[in-house]
This record gives C-alpha cells, sequence and structure tokens, in this order.
C-alpha cells in the first residue's frame, strides 16, 4: 500500500492537466515569466529584451488580446444573456458614459480613475492565482478544508497588500489624499518594515500551507498551485513597480488567454448541432481577442480625440476603463453554478474533457 | 400573453445604443489611425502622437495642459522623465521660468544623467529674468553647468556658454569671462557663427559685470546657446 502511494505520489504531485503539464505549467502556472525573467533581468541587453518595435505587438497578443477576453467570452457563454443582464446588456453604455465624464473632468477624475485600476490590478491577478490554484487543487483530487482555502487565499492575496501598502498613487497612499503618511516618520517605518517581511511571510505561510495540506488533506497540493502562487508574487515582490505592471499584464494575460480559451472550447464542444473542431473553437475565440483587443485599445482611443478629448486621456483614461470594465466583468463570468456545463472542469477528480 | 417588463426594456436600449455606439467609434477610430499612422495595422497604445502633433501646429496652452494631465495620468518613470522635460522647456520657452523650474529639476532627479536636462535647468536657472529666484538656486546652476560641462570633457561651447552666465549670475564675473572665452575660441573653432555672436554679446556683459537675463525664446527652436545640439 505504501509502495503504490509511492508511485502515486509524482502524479499528485504533477497535478491533473488541462493540456499538457508543460503546456499548464509554462502557460498557465506562469512559468514561462519565470523562465523569461531570469534570462531577461540579469542582462537587460540581451536579445531576449522585448526591443520597441515588437513590444506593441507582443502587447495586442497578450495584454490586449486578453482583456478582450472576458468580453468574448461574455457574449459567447451560453445563457450569459438570461444570467447576467445587466453586465451583457446595461454594462456597455454604463461604462461609456462614466467614461465620458471622467474624460470630460479628466484634471479631477482622471487621477482617480487611473488610481482605481492601478490599485485593482494586483488584486485582481492575485485573485486569479487564488482561483486557479483552487481549481488545480480541486481537479486533482485534493480537497482543502475551509482553514487552508483561507489561508490559501491569504497567501494569494499578499502581493496585493503588498502593493496596496507601498505603492505610489496606488491603495494607501491614492486613498491618502492629504499626504497625511508621508509627513509621518513611525508609519514610514512601519510600511518599510511590511515591504521587508511580506515576502517572508509569503515564502513562510507557502510552505506551511503545502505541509499542512499534504499532511492533512490526504493528498498533496499539486506543484501548479504553489507555481501560481509563486509567479504572482515573484512579479510584485522583486520586480520594481514599473516593471511589475507590464510582466504582470503580459504573462497574466497569457495565463488568462490559455484558461478562458480551454473554457470555450469545453462550451461550444457541449453545444448541441456543433460541427467544429476544437481547433476551431480555439483560432475563433482567440482571432476574436486579438481584433477586439485592437479595437479596444487602439480605435477607441482614437475616436475620444476624433470627439474633440485630448490625446492624453483618450489613451490613458480608456485603457484604465478596460481594465476596470475587465476586472468587473471577470468578477462575474468565472462564478461557476452547479448547472454550468464547466463545473465539470473544478470538480474532484475530473478528466481534461480535450 | 407575452409580457415586457420595464427592466427588460430598459437593458435591451441601453445593448442596442451602447453597441451602436461602440461600432461607431471602432470604425471611425480605426480609420483616424490609420490615418495617423500611415501603415496597417497601426499598433500601439501612446498618446506621443497627439502630442507631436499639438507640437508642430504650434498649440502651446494645449500642450501644456495635455503635458500636465499625462503627468498625473501617466505614472510611467522613463515617461515622466520626457514629460517633465518637455513640459519644463515648453514653460521655458513661454517666460515662464518659475513655472519651468520645478519641472525641469525633477526631470533632472529622475535621469541625471542626461547633460541635455542638466544643461537646460542650469541655463534656466542663470538667465531667469525674475528676481524673486532665490541666490541658491541661483548658485546650483554653477554647479549644474559645471556637471554637464565635465562630462563633455569641457568641449561644448553651448554648455561653456551655460556655465560663464551660471557664473555671472552669482556675481563671479572674472570666473565668467574667462569662461565665456574658452566658449567662444571652441565655438569659432566649431565654426559655430550664431552662437559665437551670440556668446560675444554675452561676453561684452560680463566684463561690464553684468549678468545676462534673457528673454523668452519659441519652443522647438535650438537653444540660444545651441547646448541641445549636441545631444
Amino acid at each position: 500500500m505504501a509502495k503504490s502511494a509511492l508511485r502515486n505520489l509524482p502524479a499528485s504531485l504533477l497535478g491533473q492537466s488541462f493540456v499538457h503539464p508543460i503546456f499548464d505549467y509554462m502557460l498557465i502556472g506562469g512559468g514561462l515569466s519565470l523562465v523569461v525573467g531570469a534570462c531577461v533581468l540579469p542582462n537587460p541587453g540581451a536579445a531576449l529584451t522585448f526591443s520597441a518595435a515588437s513590444l506593441p505587438y507582443i502587447i495586442l497578443l497578450s495584454n490586449s488580446a486578453h482583456f478582450a477576453a472576458s468580453t468574448v467570452r461574455l457574449y459567447t457563454k451560453p445563457g450569459a444573456f438570461h444570467s447576467l443582464p445587466f453586465v451583457t446588456m446595461a454594462l456597455p453604455l454604463v461604462s461609456l458614459v462614466l467614461l465620458t465624464t471622467c474624460m470630460r473632468f479628466a484634471g479631477t477624475l482622471g487621477p482617480h480613475l487611473t488610481s482605481l485600476y492601478l490599485t485593482w490590478s494586483p488584486y485582481h491577478y492575485a485573485a486569479q492565482a487564488y482561483g486557479l490554484a483552487v481549481m488545480y487543487c480541486y481537479r486533482s483530487g485534493c480537497l482543502l478544508s475551509a482553514g487552508n482555502k483561507k489561508l490559501l487565499w491569504w497567501m494569494s492575496m499578499l502581493p496585493f497588500f503588498y502593493v496596496f501598502a507601498t505603492g505610489s498613487n496606488v491603495g494607501l497612499h491614492w486613498i491618502d489624499m492629504a499626504g497625511w503618511l508621508d509627513d509621518r516618520p513611525s508609519i514610514d517605518a512601519f510600511l518599510k518594515t511590511f515591504q521587508f517581511a511580506l515576502p517572508l511571510v509569503g515564502i513562510a505561510g507557502t510552505v506551511y500551507l503545502w505541509r499542512n495540506i499534504s499532511l492533512h488533506q490526504g493528498r498533496p497540493m499539486p506543484l501548479i498551485s504553489v507555481l501560481l502562487l509563486i509567479t504572482n508574487a515573484v512579479w510584485w515582490f522583486i520586480l520594481r513597480p514599473g516593471n511589475a505592471f507590464v510582466w504582470a499584464t503580459i504573462f497574466h494575460g497569457i495565463q488568462y488567454l490559455a484558461i478562458v480559451v480551454f473554457f470555450h472550447v469545453k462550451d461550444q464542444m457541449g453545444r448541441p448541432n456543433q460541427r467544429h473542431s476544437a481547433t476551431y473553437h480555439v483560432l475563433w475565440f482567440y482571432g476574436a481577442c486579438v481584433v477586439l483587443g485592437y479595437a479596444l485599445f487602439n480605435c477607441f482611443p482614437q475616436a475620444y480625440v476624433l470627439a474633440g478629448f485630448g490625446p492624453v486621456e483618450s489613451v490613458l483614461l480608456v485603457v484604465a476603463a478596460i481594465n476596470i470594465h475587465h476586472f468587473f466583468v471577470d468578477a462575474y463570468i468565472w462564478r461557476l453554478k452547479r448547472a454550468d456545463a464547466n463545473r465539470a472542469i473544478v470538480d474532484t477528480g475530473a478528466t481534461a474533457p480535450l | 400573453m407575452y409580457q415586457v417588463s420595464l427592466k427588460d426594456c430598459l437593458y435591451k436600449t441601453a445593448f442596442v445604443v451602447g453597441i451602436a455606439i461602440f461600432f461607431l467609434a471602432f470604425t471611425l477610430g480605426f480609420f483616424r489611425s490609420i490615418i495617423l499612422h500611415a501603415h496597417i495595422p497601426p499598433v500601439g497604445v501612446t498618446y506621443r502622437a497627439g502630442i507631436d502633433s499639438l507640437k508642430e501646429q504650434r498649440k502651446h496652452n494645449a500642450l501644456a495642459s495635455q503635458l500636465r494631465l499625462a503627468l498625473d495620468l501617466d505614472l510611467d518613470r522613463s515617461d515622466q522623465f520626457n514629460l517633465h522635460y518637455e513640459l519644463g522647456m515648453l514653460l521655458d520657452s513661454q517666460g515662464k521660468q518659475m513655472e519651468a523650474i520645478p519641472h525641469l529639476h525633477r526631470s533632472v532627479q529622475l535621469n541625471s544623467d542626461h547633460i541635455e536636462a542638466l544643461n537646460h535647468l542650469a541655463w534656466t536657472l542663470a538667465t531667469c529674468p525674475d528676481p524673486e529666484l532665490h541666490r541658491s538656486l541661483r548658485l546650483q546652476a554653477v554647479e549644474l553647468a559645471r556637471r554637464a560641462s565635465k562630462r563633455l570633457a569641457n568641449k561644448h561651447p553651448g554648455v561653456l556658454d551655460t556655465l560663464a552666465a551660471a557664473h555671472a549670475a552669482v556675481g563671479q564675473y572674472e570666473l565668467a569671462v574667462t569662461t565665456a572665452e574658452s566658449a567662444l575660441k571652441l565655438a569659432a573653432k566649431q565654426q559655430a557663427d550664431p552662437l559665437a555672436e551670440e556668446i560675444r554679446a554675452r561676453l561684452q556683459l560680463y566684463k561690464a559685470s553684468k549678468p545676462f537675463y534673457r528673454e523668452p525664446q519659441p519652443f522647438g527652436k535650438d537653444r540660444p546657446n545651441g547646448a541641445n545640439s549636441n545631444q
């Protein structure tokens, strides 16, 4: 029996992949960002560094496409108009009105819209890391107790707390508009200690969590769940804030696209009378995301310029609004109700449907 | 009997209106994007082309307000340097030196290796005609100009001209004269005739123990002492 358990250990550690362990670990788990980071960061002049000419295309194919993906997913999700009437029908116009109001009063409202999206971003990425980590646990047959699930949530959220407390123009420093924090050396010292201690708490907490699950849940937490926490932590704890936002958005975008395409294909293949292959649905979905991403990030700001707004608010506030819209839509589309066809993907012991 | 609730009706109307606006915006934006970038696909989320266009059209007030807004909204550190520097130069050219100085100062803080920014700040501090400008800032001009000139091995006539002006601004007229003479020799050697002419005029002022305070220059034109021409 012990022999059999030992033989099963590597598989349970590896977890249940969606496509293939390499695909899952590199793209969904974020391993690719660690590999690229290890190659690029020690030597910024290396050939792997994104050139100024190629960066816009990389951003279009990963970042912009990922922001569009939540919208494409929303409108292609079976029954979304019925189950999410406000999000599907009213939200576009509401967003448009709010964005235009912020544009009209760009000097006053614009910085708040920007700070809101920059504060929300790390939360969104942390929440995604948590959601995916839990999903891989369940798929791999690792049932989490309420206590462990709560601890996993706290560990996932540490990078968000880190940015919230220490980032300039975001989180605490955004809320503190009067600059009260800046004039308090004791608070500054506390925040510096917090900044130093949080990564250590993250490492210790993740090790404790992994050990606790292995000891008490019968199966170990799959390593891809740990990798998800590590990559998100590396983006925010190790990289400088400006770089963190670029890296996190690019690799989070890849991660997001990989998983959302999977859910989309699952839905489409389950439709009655569907005649296309999975590859067709993958290409269709990704193509739609790239086209919509292009329209949102490149064409939409130009329309605002045509309407008489300045180029600065037309570009930067549209970007902020698209981000916030994405975070909002995302909060709804990943809620899997009992009857949802994709429920099987996260349920214990589910087999990979592709 | 089939009944449509008010909520359904509102949602559907909002959806149709929203989608119609989005499609119209995307279409118009796509054509403007093609015209602006002159290639397909015109990819790149940036307001830079818009800023440059305002600069070309010489809409200075609109440009200043756009640069100010970009400083509030764009948190990218590399862009912050450019924005502060451009806004500082624009305000300086409009004769608003007291408003320009904090932006030029910030640009130097963000990129202390940028010799052009160092020199421009030193020039503005040294030649600002406002009597309210504190002497400590004039002294800082000497330090900044010396640092910029040292980086160029004291071989740039424009930067030496700035150093001479900075010396004169703090009453060090002998140093101003010798530095201006060195600048003049270098300008003549490099056949930079307009610059040599300007230095010669300033030299007369220093010999008469007078500082040089300048008039506003049109934005986008080379600095009077040509200090940015080699950067």
